[in-house]
Order: structure tokens, then sequence, then C-alpha cells
């Protein structure tokens, strides 16, 4: 029915303002989800399934929180109470895993289908402050308040063997950023993408996954909160604490833009407040931001206009996300929604647990959804016209004892036939022939009797 | 009417179809009275119905007297074939004609047709299969027609429990069929009638689910039917949990499987393996506390010792129960399932490691005859090992990331010990499969294995076959020689000489095509998935490898695919394969990113040229769409997705801007001006002769001026540009001393002048740069230009790519501009002298950027906050 795939935006806030959901075409709002505070980068979607996110913790609370909420119900569904706070929550672009990065500097690693905790290792000195996947979410990139940026190559993670043999487990430590790390987004491209990182020493770094090394260093006015790239990877676009939106040039070109600041080649500005998240549609081309005075405001690259904005609460909004609209938030069938996920076999999965189970130290299994993703009956194939052609030919050669077995059969029933043609004839001529000989005596009698 | 009776207007004329359908009855299709004299009338018949949709008439009523005749000829048409197989005089080829033919009616007749009458023609058939006097070709006939009938029925949503009933009529004859000593062509038959009910209506089966499970696996131990058959009842064992669908019954199908499989091969792998193994199944598929079952489905899972025939049969079915697994692992299923990942994977290693050698712990019980006979019968384990490999990962996804480093170690251990060509392949595309399914992460573990053995196995050298490829090879890289010195690991020579050691260990013998086109293939992927990361050790290894087996394979001509039309098996390769596997990698050898231009990019443009040329072949199609790709090599482009202001003004900034003409960011190169050349030159890692000779044959404007030193000219230009009004030191610190005329900063520039004795700034180039600018504002930089590459230069454009990897040569000029501009951009304020400062500082900066302190960059720039 609807040619272009429709998008919805998700947002979130520091203060309990729940999640809220709107449909970036037509700005209608769904559901709001309810009794969410989220750090930054504390929101995500879990393989478009069911949203998850890190709570907020006052400072003395032991162990953290984590919450999910189905799509089709305003509560909170599942609460999993991890070791420790946990603020950047992030999962593989499947939804099979999520990782959390701890206050500790602890990275956790879990599977979403039975919420167990794979994996904990130490990553960073101090508190994780930003996690994500590469493309092919075989590589994760994490950013900590201690300023460091380290990549890790998953892989590595789960080898024990290699582990023990290696001094370190990860592929790249970048030590370049004097201050918190703030953002981290990775662009297009394998193992040749780069990696942007947004430091509370308003700077901006471009990595090389490469190679590992500084390709750009970009200072800015003012702190960089989050950033995000443009699809082509032509700029990238910076939120300041300043309220606006830098545009800072990668592929672009800079020099013949006269600014103060090197390789900023503009900026979107209409924001009172700090911009604290962005993100980018490329369905709709269009960039979202979302302010400290709990607006998202969706703005035109082209024309730098601002062409909606969302009301999310009065706190600041820390997190938004774009998504393809999933199939069970829909608002003509929501009663049909429980039913559906009850068929599909999409019920949330159980809470994460909070230690690594010692007893299967090894995982032994792994919960797989082995759905078909189209299930199309057209392609069952009908086959008769195939098994006729073999059996054709297996009567053409005549060799087979099945086909043999009908030839018999056939000859059998022609006998049949023929022997009871052959009674007929006998009975016609036995009739004839007694015809024959009553006409024969009879003339005989009639000579005689003459 | 009459008219239209007689006159057809053409072949797609309405009319002709119910007049066809008609003359098959009447001279075509047998009845009583036509005989059925050959059975290749009926696959006339068939093709006849098939290409014209003779049966799928309209189903909309209007008066249309077309098609109320074309309606009463199918009318016809369905109670000829009815009569024809209810009848009980008729002879069994016309039953089976009539049979069949109703089978192809079921697909093609049209919707209304097939729901109002599908009941009646379901009971119709199912009794031939009861009977039990019907010959075989009547039943199979009977079975393929009735799934057929089921397949299209599915496809009604509306009908599911009519469907289900029907369905349900099936089985018990089915199971019948399954159970007497029916011949393999009936048993064929009622599998896939049995495939097809599971699939279209699981629900079915739910009541009969033991008894049918019974009958499959009692057929997969006997053992005695053909591989063809045995894989079809391997294929329903793993539909069957299906008619469940609920997680516990695939578990537990899953479960017994593997225990069946396992204490099997304990009995087969006597002597062989350590005799810890089933205890370690055992431990990883039984829960805790719980014993495993003695026997399943009637067999007992260890057995001590039985004879030759019945270890084949064990063989057998060991075989056919892992497929079963893979099936499982790759069908869809309604729910979420845990799959036993670790079990699975230490079968696959239990198989794999078995080698036929006797296990240091044996005894010598076992007989010299017992290991012949499993070393005879161990390839085809392995492979359906490895087959069952492919699909765990097939299987699992992303889930597999736990499991992955065990199973990188297997492949990696069980490549240093396959040798036979087949397994060999089917390594390779598990190796495939493995950097597809987990990506760059991967491909950091297992690119020097598949370097090592795809080396191992594509050696031209190993060929008696290429004769030439020692010398060809030579002749085709002599950069190779040149790059030694600068250290690179990739020299040619060396890779001859650690070939030369193989030859000596290797048994000298050639591969065989297939494998050579799986090496290809993997190392394709290779290159497409992980040739960026940390490829520098084999990266130039491989890009040499593939550019020579593609002009080996392709040297003799193109290979068409005729040859092939009378191989018997469709799937032979030959040598076409093996041309176009060459090209696919040699593509992904261009195309993958790495730090420098493709060195063999001229040599396979050619290839690929005279490739397209074979019109109406793959390696044509292909070489079309390599040429595609490439152009984006040659004419490179960064066109952004938005589009961004500043980009698409870009012509007109330019303009407006007039002094920026030097600042080229080139946003669209042009290949023909010469500034793209230089450009592209002074980026190209300087130790790539061969692109240099490449690209000095078609370039002629540098040669010239190259050589004469004249210090007034730049500055002529410059004094031109600033009659233009140049605010800020819009190019290059070399450049800006002179125009200021301070000795300290031409000291300086001095210093650099002796540093490469040769350098200068091209101005001519300059000028000619700058023309083209101001026409079509494309691409021209400011270069020095070397005679000699051995002499140290200054050079602005290689100094920035040593600042700025980011692959896109734009960029890179872009940044040494913004650098420089922004620099004196901060300082514009102060006086004259600091313009001086600012330019002496952008030469040193240069030198010491020459000097490869990649710091320095961050540094010069933080000076820039300072400073505002």
């Amino acid at each position: 029915m609807n040619t272009k795939m429709e998008e919805i935006v998700i947002a979130s806030s520091s203060i309990d303002g729940g999640i809220g959901c709107w449909d970036l075409q037509t700005g209608t709002e769904h559901l709001r989800y309810k009794s969410c505070a989220s750090p930054p980068h504390g929101l995500i979607s879990v393989g478009r399934r069911f949203l998850a996110s890190s709570q907020l913790q006052d400072p003395k609370a032991s162990s953290g929180a984590i919450l999910y909420w189905s799509w089709s119900r305003p509560q909170v569904e599942v609460k999993c109470f991890p070791e420790e706070p946990i603020k950047p929550l992030v999962a593989n672009s499947e939804g099979t895993y999520l990782v959390g990065g701890g206050l500790s500097g602890n990275i956790y690693f879990w599977e979403v289908a039975t919420g167990r905790l794979l994996k904990k290792w130490r990553a960073h000195y101090r508190a994780v402050s930003c996690l994500v996947f590469t493309e092919d979410d075989s590589l994760l990139v994490s950013g900590s308040e201690d300023g460091s940026v380290r990549v890790w190559p998953l892989l590595m993670i789960f080898d024990d063997y290699q582990m023990e043999q290696a001094s370190q487990l990860y592929e790249h430590s970048f030590q370049e950023h004097t201050l918190r790390v703030t953002d981290i987004v990775t662009g297009y491209g394998g193992g040749n993408a780069i990696i942007i990182s947004a430091s509370e020493d308003r700077t901006c770094k471009v990595w090389s996954l490469s190679k590992g090394i500084l390709l750009r260093n970009i200072v800015f006015p003012s702190i960089i909160d989050s950033v995000t790239l443009d699809p082509g990877e032509h700029v990238f676009y910076a939120g300041g604490r300043d309220g606006k939106i830098h545009i800072a040039a990668l592929g672009a070109d800079s020099s013949s833009i006269k600014s103060h600041w090197l390789h900023i080649i503009g900026s979107l500005s209409s924001h009172s407040k700090n911009v604290t998240c962005l993100a980018y549609s490329t369905n709709g081309n269009v960039l979202l931001s979302g302010s400290e005075d709990g607006m998202i405001r969706v703005w035109d690259p082209k024309t730098h206009n601002i062409v909606r904005v969302f009301k999310h609460a009065k706190g600041p909004v820390n997190n938004i996300h774009v998504l393809n609209r999933p199939a069970y938030l829909n608002p003509r069938s929501l009663s049909n929604v429980q039913a559906s996920s009850r068929r599909h076999g999409l019920s949330l999965p159980p809470p994460l647990s909070k230690y690594i189970n010692t007893m299967d130290e090894k995982v032994v299994s792994a919960a797989v959804n082995l759905q078909a993703t189209c299930n199309n009956p057209l392609d069952a194939s009908c086959i008769s016209s195939q098994v006729i052609n073999c059996q054709i030919k297996e009567l053409q050669q005549q060799g087979s004892a099945a086909a043999a077995e009908m030839e018999v059969e056939k000859l059998k029933l022609d006998r049949m036939q023929s022997l009871q043609m052959l009674q007929r004839w006998k009975k016609t001529y036995d009739n004839l022939h007694e015809f024959c000989v009553d006409e024969l005596l009879e003339g005989d009698n009639v000579k005689s009797a003459n | 009417m009459a008219t239209s009776e007689t006159v057809i207007k053409d072949m797609y004329d309405v009319g002709l179809k119910p007049r066809m359908i008609r003359t098959l009855l009447k001279e075509d299709v047998p009845d009583d009275k036509i005989p059925f004299d050959s059975p290749s009338k009926l696959s006339r018949i068939i093709s006849c119905i098939q290409s014209h949709k003779l049966l799928s008439e309209p189903s909309i009523t209007d008066n249309n007297k077309q098609v109320e005749r074309w309606k009463s000829s199918v009318n016809d048409w369905v109670t000829r074939l009815l009569s024809l197989i209810s009848k009980t005089t008729t002879t069994p080829d016309k039953c089976w004609a009539g049979i069949c033919l109703l089978g192809v009616t079921c697909q093609e007749c049209n919707a209304d047709r097939f729901l109002g009458s599908y009941a009646a023609w379901f009971d119709k058939m199912l009794t031939h299969i009861q009977s039990r006097g019907d010959s075989q070709f009547v039943k199979v006939a009977a079975c393929t027609s009735i799934s057929d009938l089921i397949t299209r029925l599915a496809g009604f949503p509306n009908v599911k429990k009519e469907g289900t009933s029907l369905a349900g009529k099936v089985i018990q004859p089915v199971l019948k069929l399954l159970n007497e000593d029916s011949s393999e062509a009936v048993l064929e038959g009622a599998i896939h009638l049995l495939c097809t009910v599971i699939s279209s209506f699981p629900a079915t089966l739910q009541r009969h689910h033991e008894s049918v499970e019974a009958a499959i696996t009692s057929k997969i131990f006997s053992g005695k039917f053909s591989v063809n058959l045995m894989k079809k009842l391997a294929h329903c064992l793993a539909l069957l949990p299906k008619s469940k669908g609920d997680e516990d019954s695939w578990i537990s199908a899953m479960r017994k499987v593997l225990l069946l499989v396992n204490g099997y091969l304990t009995e087969i792998f006597t002597g062989l393996e350590e005799e810890t193994k089933w205890d370690e199944a055992v431990r990883l598929l039984v829960p805790p506390g719980e014993v495993p079952p003695p026997s399943l489905w009637g067999q007992k899972l260890l057995e001590d010792n039985s004879d030759k025939e019945r270890k084949r049969s064990k063989l057998c079915s060991v075989s056919m129960f892992m497929l079963s697994c893979c099936e499982m692992l790759t069908n869809s299923y309604p729910v979420q399932v845990s799959v036993p990942v670790r079990s699975l994977l230490a079968l696959v290693e239990r198989v794999l490691m078995v080698n036929g050698s006797l296990s240091p712990t044996t005894s010598s019980f076992v007989i010299l005859a017992e290991q012949e006979f499993i070393c005879s019968e161990l390839p085809v384990l392995h492979s359906y090992a490895l087959e069952l490999l492919a699909s765990v990962i097939k299987g699992i996804r992303s889930q597999l990331l736990p499991h992955a480093a065990y199973i990188v170690r297997l492949v990696k251990e069980y490549f240093k010990r396959c040798e036979l060509p087949e397994l060999r392949i089917k390594v390779y595309s598990i190796t495939k499969l493995l950097l597809m399914s987990m990506g760059i992460g991967i491909a950091i573990y297992l690119a020097q294995e598949v370097v090592n053995c795809s080396l191992h196995d594509l050696n031209p050298i190993l060929d008696g076959t290429s004769f030439h490829a020692n010398a060809k090879s030579e002749l085709l890289l002599p950069p190779f020689h040149r790059k030694r010195k600068h250290g690179a690991t990739g020299s040619l020579e060396q890779l001859h000489d650690r070939i030369g050691l193989e030859v000596e260990t290797s048994k000298n013998r050639p591969t065989a095509i297939s494998v050579k086109i799986a090496a290809l293939g993997a190392l394709e992927t290779l290159l497409t998935v992980g040739g960026g990361l940390r490829s520098e050790s084999w990266r130039s290894k491989v890009d040499n490898l593939l550019i020579t087996i593609a002009t080996e394979s392709c040297k003799e001509g193109w290979v068409s695919d005729e040859s092939k039309t009378f191989l018997p098996n469709e799937s032979t390769l030959t040598c076409s394969d093996l041309q176009l596997a060459a090209l696919h990698a040699l593509l992904a050898s261009l195309l993958s990113p790495s730090g420098v231009r493709p060195p063999h990019l001229a040599p396979a443009l050619e290839l690929f040229r005279r490739g397209r040329q074979e019109i109406g072949t793959k390696v044509s199609e292909f070489c079309a769409y390599a040429l595609l790709a490439l152009e984006v090599l040659i004419h490179p482009r960064a066109l952004p997705l938005a589009d961004f202001p500043s980009a698409s003004s870009f012509n007109e900034v330019n303009h407006r801007f007039p002094e920026n003409i030097y600042s080229v960011a080139q946003k669209h190169s042009n290949p023909y001006s010469s500034g793209m050349h230089d450009t592209g030159h002074g980026l190209s890692d300087s130790d790539d002769d061969l692109y240099k000779s490449w690209l000095d044959s078609s370039k002629e404007t540098e040669a010239p001026v190259g050589k004469s030193m004249d210090t007034e000219r730049p500055s002529e230009t410059l004094r031109v540009q600033q009659g233009e009004n140049i605010p800020v030191a819009g190019s290059s610190g070399a450049k800006s001393p002179r125009r200021n005329g301070h000795s300290p900063a031409a000291a300086s520039a001095d210093i650099e002048m002796r540093r490469g004795d040769e350098t200068m700034v091209d101005s001519q180039q300059l000028q000619e740069s700058m023309e083209q600018h101001q026409e079509s504002s494309k691409g021209a930089s400011i270069h020095t230009v070397t005679g000699d590459p051995n002499v140290t230069t200054v050079d602005l454009t290689s100094f920035a790519s040593k600042d700025d990897a980011l692959n896109s040569r734009d960029t890179e000029m872009a940044s040494v501009q913004a650098v420089v501009a922004g620099e004196s951009d901060g300082l514009a304020t102060k006086d004259g002298n600091t313009t001086t400062l600012s330019a002496q500082k952008g030469t040193t900066f240069a030198i010491e950027d020459d000097n490869q302190s990649t710091d320095s960059l961050p540094d010069i720039v933080d000076v820039d906050p300072d400073s505002d």
C-alpha cells in the first residue's frame, strides 16, 4: 500500500518523561512508553522487536537497571538489574546481543534471547560513556570518561585461547582526547570505515579504522555532545553546548568557506539551549536534533530550515533514534498486536542476568530464531510435470520393472478384451453355423416332402 | 457466430483455446476408443496446455460467448479425465495418463474451478493410492498429483480447515505405502507427498507423529536405498518436528539424532580416536543427572561389534542423520529454539579429526581390513561433517559469535590436513561463509590462512599446464624487484622462493580446476570483506597472484560455454568457469580498499575490455559490470547524498572567491587535466613504479619542465595572483615567502630547495591548471615535480596524504589548503611580519612532515584556539 517505508522517531529524556514515539512523516504521536529516565546513549530498539533503556540511578544504588518495553504496551514489561549502573546501551543490528557500559569501566555483553551474561571485561579506567557497533557488527567501539576510545574485535573477546596469548584485547586504543568522550559514530565501508569521536575537550577527532591513526582533528567553539554523519559522509553534524549544530567537512570542500574554525563549514542554529542528541533519517533526508529545552527539531539540511518540531517533555531530550516502523506498531490494528506477537513468538525475552553463570562457563547452546523471513506459499513448486517427464522417459526406454509391469497389465487387459472378442466371434459363428444347418435341413425336408 | 468459429485472428485469440482443447480431446487424450499408443503424446499434451494456458479460463461471467465456450470445453476436459481415472475397465496406461493430466489441471485451472472441485478430484486420486492392485506408475502419479493439489490448496488462506481434514486422509495410506515393501519410485512419491503435507498443513500430522517417525527412521536404518531416496528421507525427518511446532519437539528430535550419530560413530571409530568421545558427547547432550537412552527407534546406540555390512549401513545412516541435522538448522521453524551448538560443533570436530590413523592408545585389535574399510568411507563422512558445519554457520547467524574462535581454529587445523579436492572445496566455501557472516572481525583471524592455502592451490608453477607462468609474471610485474628496496614484504622473488619450497614438500601435482575456483572465490570474499584492515602483510602477494592468474587463464583466448552442452553433468566446471572466477577475484582485488592505487589497474582494464567483446558469454557480462565498477576508480567522485549547499554551489563559490583557484578541493577530478595526473602521482605510493610508468606514458606535459630551474617564474605567477587580490596565503607555505620577499622565508625556502635540489614549482602547470580551473573548476594543484623519485622532496601533496589518509583525494587536498589557510587566517590581524611567520611555519611544517612525523598536524592545529 505504502511504497515508502514509514519511519518513526523515538526519544527519551534524563527526566522521566517516558519514551516518545512519533511518525516522522505525519507527525502523529503513537504510544508514550512510561517511566523512563535514560542517560545519554541509553535508549535503543533491539532488532526493532522491542525497546530497551538503561536507567539513571541515584549514585548510591548498588545495581543498575535496564527496562524493556514491547511496542504495543506503554508499561514496562521486563526489568533487569545488572551488577552495576549501566549508562550506554547498544544492540547489534539483528538484535541478538545487548552490550552495556558500566560505571566502573567494564563492558557487559548479554545474549538477548536467554538473558545470559556472556562476557564482561575491563575496558576503561573510568566509566564507559558511549558504545557503538561498526557496520558489520563485528567490532565494538567504546568511549570513556577518561578520554580513551577503544576498538574491540568481538571475536577476540570470546576467544579465551587468544586472550591468554595477547597482551591486550583491543584492536586500537586512541588516547588523544583529553576529556570525557561524549559521542562516537562509525562510518560506512567495513574495514576502511572512519570513526568520529566527540569529546568534552571541544574537539571531534576522525580516526581511520584500518590504519588506527588520527586523520583529522577539528576544534569547535563549544563542547560537542553529539555527532551524526551525513549518509554520503560528505560532512558530519556536531551538536554543541552553544545551541548550534555545526557542520564539519569530511568529503566536502571546506576551503571555500571563510571561517575562523578549521573544517567547520557552517552551522544550523535556533536552539536556545544545548543540542544534546542528533539523528539522521536517510529516508526523508532530514536531520533531527534533540535539545535541552525538551524539543526535537527536524531540519532540512539543504535549506537549513526547521521543517517540524516535536515536543517531548520539559526535561532535556538526550536520546533520539529514527527507525523504520515495526510491523507491530500499527495504530489501525493495535488490538491484534497481542495476538500477532504471540503468534510470531515475539513475547519479550527474559531479563538480563547479573552475573556470568559459572555452571556453564562455556556457552552450550544458542537460542535461535529459525523463522522464515518471508513466508510465501507461492514458492512451493509443483512437481507433477517433472515426475511425468521422468515416467515418460522410463516408459520409452521400457527398461524398468515398473514400466514392464504396466506393459504387462496393459497386455493382460488387451488379452482379456481379445478373449471376449473371440468368444463373441465364436458365438456368432456358432449361430451362423446353426442357422445354415437349419436352413439346409429345412431345404432337405422340403425337397423330400416334395 | 459462424465466422468466429472458423476464423482465428492470431495465436492469442481467445476463440482458439476452446478449439485447441476440443482437438486435444478428439485426437490425443485417450479414452475407450482413442488408443494411447505413445507416452510422448502425453508430454505433447502437457506442453500444449502449459504454453497456451488452455485451462485458465477467466472467471468473469459476462455473457461472452467465447468465454462460455471455453468454459464448457474445460468442463469436457475434466469430465474426460475423471472418466479415465474412475473406470475400472481402462487400461493402466490410460489411467496413469488421466491422473497425470489431472495433476497438471490442479496447477493450471483457475481458482474458482479448483476450489469448486478439488475435493472430488482428491477422492478419485486417493483411491488409486489405497488400492492394492494398481500399477506402480499409477501410484507414483497419484502421489505427485495429490501433492500438487495440496500445494495449491495451501495457497488459499480461507480453506485451511478443509485442507487439514483433506490432508489427514492421506496419512494412513501413505504410511501403508512406507511400511509395505514398496519400490523406490513409490517410496519417493509417498515421501514427497508426506513432506508436502507437513509443510502445507503441519497440524495434520500431530497424531501420527510417532508412527511416521518410526517408518522413516526404519527406512534410513535399512540403508538399502539409493542416495537420492535416502536424502529425501532425511529431509522428511527434518521436517517432522514442524508438525508439532513447539520448541521441545525440535530439541528432542535434534538430541535424538545427535545421540544416535555419536553412538554409531563410537563403534565405527573404535581404535581410531580417543575413547572418551562418547562420554563427552553425552555430557553435552544429556542434562546432568540423566542417563542416555540405551536405544532409539528400536536401534541400540552402542553396539560392540557388528559385521561389515551392518557397519556399512550404519555409516550410511550416520551420514543421513547428519544431513537431517543440516536441514533442521537451515529450515524455518515457527518458534525460537535453542540449538545445541556445542555438541554440534563437537560432533563436527570429532569426525574431522579422525583421519584413519590408529590412535596411539589402541591395542592391535583393529584389523588392517577394518582400517581400510573406514578409510575408504571417511571422505563421505568428512564431507557431511563439513556440510553440518556450514549449516551451523548459516543457521545461527550472529549467535555464532561465542563459538567463532573455536570454529576458526577447527577450520585452520582441517585446512592443513585436507587434501582431497572435494573436501578442500567445501572448506573454502565454509571460509567464505564465515567471512560473510562475521565480517571484518573474522577476516583478521582468517586472512593469513586463506591466503596461504589459496596461494598453494593457485600456484601456477605447480601446474604443468601453465608453462609460461614464471616468465609471464616476471614480465608483468617489474616494480616488485625495486619494491624490495623499500622493505615491502611482497616481493615476487620472495613469493617464488616460498613457492619453490612448497614445490618440494607437496606432492607435485596440478590442482583441480574446481579447487582453484573455490580458492579464487575465498580470496574474492576475503578481499571484499577484509581488504582494508591489517592486510599489509598479504595484500600485495594476493594482488600479484590474482592478476597473474587472470592473465594466465585468459591468455589463450576466451573459452566459450558451448562445449558444456554435451557434458553429461551440468555441474562440471571448465576453463570458462575458471576464467570467470579469476576475473571476479581480480575485480575484488582492484576495488578492495588499500592505501595505494591498485597497482595492476591498467592490465586488468585491458583484460576486462577484451573480455567484454565475447558477446553472449558470462565472461562478457561480468566484464561489462567490472568496467562499470572500475569507472569510479578512474573518475573518483564523492557526491553528497544530501544536496549539500556548499557542494552543489561549488562552482559558484569558486567564482565568487577567485583566490581559491589554488585551493583545489577536487570535487570532480578530471582525468584529462594534467593536474589530476600529478595529484595521483603525488598520492600513489612513491615506490609504485608500474603505476608511474603507466602514468608517464600518458603524460607529456611534465617532462620538459621538470628539470629547468627558474626561480623567477613562480614569483611572476604569484604576482599575477596578487593582482587578483588574495587576502590569505591561499596556497602553500613554500610559495608565500617569495611573494613577500622576506629573507628569512627565502632562506627557509632555500633550505628546502637545497634538500631536494631539483624541486621546483611548476609554474606552467600552475597557469594551466588555473585556466582549467576557471573553466571547469576541476582539479589542479600546486605540486612539486621531481625527476628522481629517490631524491627527498618537499611534496605538498604527499604531505597531504600522510596527514590525512581519508581515501578521497579531494579531502586530502582540501585539508592541506585549509590548514594553511586557517592558520594565516588566524594571524591575519597582526602585522605584516606574521604573515612571513606563518609562511615559515608552513614550510617547516611541511619539512617536518616529510620526515614522517604524523603528529605534527594536531600540534599545528592546536595553535588555532590559542591564537583566537
